[in-house]
């Protein structure tokens, strides 16, 4: 066992704080993120509300079984890496390596399953820009639904890769002792950024996929 | 942090996948307005088994509960007046 | 008179070690100390500032000539673009909260620094790189779409380097966040023994309000002009009635953000101010947890009013009238303010040093910028005045009237802590005093102008505004020149002001505890918080107490 035990930043008084303003500092990054994406989500409501039946003709389009199987995933990958938190905490340093491992797995699972139903989208012609494929004052409004569609989906999958990324460094980190039972703050502020990519697509998905009928 | 809290960690999984289940099938009846209030409060109970549970919010410092709430707090505020706008266009006087 | 005290074991301040200590360019740039990090957003600030005031001059230079034939309708518009862009984004916001907070958050409530000092420096290069690619878009023809950024034109319309400079702006924003959150954590986790909330000094309050708003806004500025950009680039329509979408969305999640932004541009202010009363009247802020609990008012209040920049864009009436009477209510906390400020005035110990000048001229000038806002927030009267001179006479008597007066204040309050250096005082009272004068002669005129029905943002205009145009580009001329004064002297002082000791000012708080400048890690020993803040009355009756 390596003596890089509980590292105490300089400018914190003892471990206690620094574990609180991670945990905090965390949460309140989190906070901005809610704002990020609640303004995303207030835009398509209002333009959705200005649309209602183009909306939902176009949400059709969408492959609900594909939505469906990666919220699965996603869940799953929660499910992991919430109990990779507490197998750190109990020292099971294996265990936590091989749950990480499994959750960076099922995101890049999701981000393939993403890409399929994205490229499906582009050659089916329903990509923003000039080659989309219904055109006209319905057409607009179709191509309004699917920017919405590229955005949301887009920028939560930027979100969830950069969740990988920043786990997979953590295994490293695990790997090579820098992050321990004692000292598992960052696995645990990493792991909350994971659960609100979660979080987010909780909500992504319905709004997407689901509302508008079948 | 144990076997306690890992047990807590499968029910929450499985309800989040069996309110998936209810909110995708939901999704093929055709109840108009009511859909959406099933699925924004279906997605509303699974964000909170997310945050209390996987997110240990619930054995979290209250400090922490307050950002989570505040943030959720200022997003209403922002859909309540902006909405509050669309809604109203069309009153007169 | 200010007194100057001396350390005990030396008849003169020498130089010693401190956080300026290490000289080379690598110390700086790689630097975790809040100190540093400070400083060098100082450097950047007062580069985007000059760059900012000299399109403001050619403005007021275009704008001597009722025809405006000094620079085209179009290069007018990217001028004053520029001047909004850089002055918002790249100047206001930072100033006080990233220089001052950064400088004096910690040694305020007696840290050894913030909670996330790497993240404090990461803020700061998010912020250069934001300034790059803004600057890079005003090098190859900047902007003409305003600062504001108005879809459709800015969606479709405009010819000009829209996207570019929205990704600087949405670039610096994350600086914003990162500093907020810094803040937050911070004040929340790293207090000082004894030093609980309602002993915090006020600027901490104003930083930590101020706070609230960079953390929770800013992110719905950046997919405000995120969506603004895609539309623009897939040529799409959320923001354009022609393709299906509607401009007031844009407006509303637009000032959704900028609204609250203005209090981020006037709360530090507030914060300096009530620490300058309180060290130049020597008493304790008159209604100190009614001044704290303000701030947080201000806060909040200020994210329930931003559809007053919207009445007469077709938005709603009903909405219109509700964010009339919200805009009449954060008119109150603020007013609050003012009041307790001139109650510590009251038969308090005034000295006019520099800083206290810049104080006062504050009280007056904020009181004239809110007073205009409330005559703003009148619906029917807006109806009259909006998109006209007296709405930038409203917002000039607050940013510049207001903020820029009390970060000048501040500049110069705290310059010997920061510098261990004395500004040279007569200079410094002079240009306050030329400073004061050049701004009313510059932004009263422009009240009478929009009340007479001048538009904003038009580069020519009807003969019979000639004569209040030139008083002030007058006013602006020599408003310029009390801004250049302290550049000048502030500069000359780090090479050959006075130097000082611990507490030239003779002023409580933790900062004027210890060394000037500070030492690294900010304290020899970890102060401990024994009583109420600005105790001057405890202390003036204690012979001896509280002078180090």
């Amino acid at each position: 066992m390596s003596t890089r035990a509980a590292e105490l930043a300089e400018q914190f008084e003892d471990v206690a704080q620094q574990r609180e303003a991670s945990t905090l500092g965390m949460w309140v990054f989190l906070a901005t993120e809610v704002m990020f994406f609640g303004a995303l989500f207030l835009a398509f409501s209002v333009t959705r509300s200005l649309h209602v039946e183009s909306f939902s003709q176009a949400a059709k389009h969408l492959d609900i079984l594909a939505g469906t199987i990666n919220t699965a995933v996603l869940f799953t990958s929660s499910f992991t890496t919430a109990l990779a938190v507490s197998a750190l905490q109990q020292g099971q340093l294996k265990r936590v390596i091989g749950l990480l491992s499994v959750s960076i797995v099922l995101g890049g699972l999701f981000l393939a399953i993403k890409g399929h139903e994205y490229h499906e989208k582009w050659v089916e012609g329903f990509f923003p820009g000039n080659a989309f494929a219904v055109s006209g004052p319905a057409g607009n409004e179709v191509e309004l639904f699917f920017l919405f569609y590229f955005i949301l989906t887009g920028l939560h999958g930027i979100h969830l890769l950069i969740a990988l990324g920043v786990t997979a460094v953590l295994v490293w980190l695990i790997v090579t002792n820098r992050v321990t039972p004692t000292r598992s703050m960052p696995l645990e502020a990493s792991a909350l950024y994971w659960h609100f990519v979660d979080i987010v697509w909780v909500f992504v998905f319905p709004l997407l996929y689901l509302i508008g009928g079948r | 942090m144990g076997a306690k809290t890992e047990r807590s960690f499968i029910g929450v999984y499985l309800w989040l996948c069996l309110l998936l289940a209810g909110t995708v099938g939901a999704a093929f009846l055709h109840l108009g307005v009511i859909n959406i209030i099933i699925a924004l409060l279906i997605a509303g109970i699974q964000i909170t088994l997310i945050a209390f549970y996987f997110m240990q919010l619930r054995r979290s410092n209250h400090l922490n509960w307050i950002v989570a709430i505040a943030s959720l707090l200022w997003l209403s505020i922002m859909f309540a007046l902006v909405i509050g706008d669309y809604a109203t266009r069309s009153w007169t006087g | 008179m200010s007194v100057l005290l001396y350390s005990s074991d030396t008849d003169e301040p020498r130089e010693r070690d401190s956080y300026l200590t290490p000289h080379t360019l690598r110390s700086w740039l790689l630097t975790t100390d809040h100190k540093r990090v400070g400083l060098l957003y100082l450097f950047t600030i007062i580069v985007f500032f000059v760059i900012a005031a000299v399109a403001a001059g050619i403005m007021r230079l275009n704008l001597l000539t009722p025809r405006g034939d000094l620079v085209q309708a179009e290069t007018y518009n990217r001028l004053f673009t520029l001047h909004g862009v850089l002055m918002v984004w790249f100047f206001l916001i930072p100033s006080i909260p990233s220089v001052l907070g950064n400088f004096l958050l910690p040694l305020m409530i007696g840290a050894r620094d913030l909670a996330f000092p790497k993240l404090n420096l990461l803020s700061w290069y998010i912020f250069i790189l934001g300034g790059a690619f803004a600057f890079y878009a005003l090098l190859i023809g900047g902007v003409d779409t305003g600062w504001t950024f108005y879809t459709p034109y800015s969606s479709t319309y405009s010819n000009s380097n829209v996207v570019l400079m929205a990704a600087g702006i949405f670039i610096a924003g994350f600086s914003s966040i990162l500093t907020g959150l810094n803040f937050i954590v911070s004040i929340h986790q790293m207090r000082a023994p004894g030093l609980t909330w309602f002993r915090l000094r006020l600027f901490v309050w104003s930083m930590y309000a101020t706070s609230l708003i960079l953390v929770l806004a800013t992110p719905v500025l950046a997919i405000t002009l995120c969506l603004m950009a895609l539309e623009r680039i897939w040529r799409v329509g959320i923001f354009d009635p022609s393709l299906g979408g509607d401009p007031l969305l844009f407006q509303h999640l637009f000032w959704f953000y900028s609204h609250p932004a203005v209090y981020i541009m006037i709360l530090p202010g507030m914060g300096v101010v009530s620490e300058l009363i309180a060290a130049f009247a020597r008493k304790r802020v008159f209604g100190y947890t009614f001044v704290a609990f303000s701030s947080l008012a201000i806060a909040l209040i200020g994210f329930l009013v931003w559809g007053h920049h919207m009445f007469v864009s077709s938005q709603s009436v009903f909405a219109g009238m509700i964010f009339s009477f919200l805009s009449f209510l954060v008119a109150v906390p603020s007013a609050i303010k003012v009041f307790n400020w001139t109650a510590t005035l009251y038969k308090g110990s005034i000295s006019l040093d520099t800083p206290m000048l810049y104080a006062l001229g504050f009280i007056g000038l904020f009181t004239v910028g809110g007073m205009t806002g409330l005559i703003l927030a009148a619906l029917a009267v807006d109806v009259h005045v909006h998109d006209t001179y007296f709405v930038i006479a409203h917002f000039h008597y607050i940013m510049v009237g207001g903020m820029v007066t009390a970060f000048m204040g501040g500049l110069h309050f705290w310059w010997p802590k920061i510098t261990g250096r004395m500004y040279p005082e007569l200079l410094g009272k002079l240009a306050a005093i030329i400073i004061f004068i050049g701004f009313n002669l510059t932004f009263f005129p422009q009240f009478v102008l929009g009340y007479l029905g001048m538009p904003r943002r038009y580069h020519a205009y009807p003969e019979q505004f000639q004569v209040y145009n030139v008083l002030s580009t007058a006013g602006a001329s020599i408003l310029g020149i009390g801004y250049l004064l302290p550049l000048l002297y502030l500069l000359w002082s780090c090479f050959y002001g006075r130097r000082v000791a611990e507490n030239p000012w003779n002023a409580l708080g933790f900062e004027w505890e210890t060394a000037s400048p500070p030492p690294v890690h900010n304290f020899e020993k970890a102060p401990i918080q024994r009583d109420e803040a600005y105790n001057y009355a405890e202390v003036a009756s204690t012979p001896g107490a509280g002078l180090s």
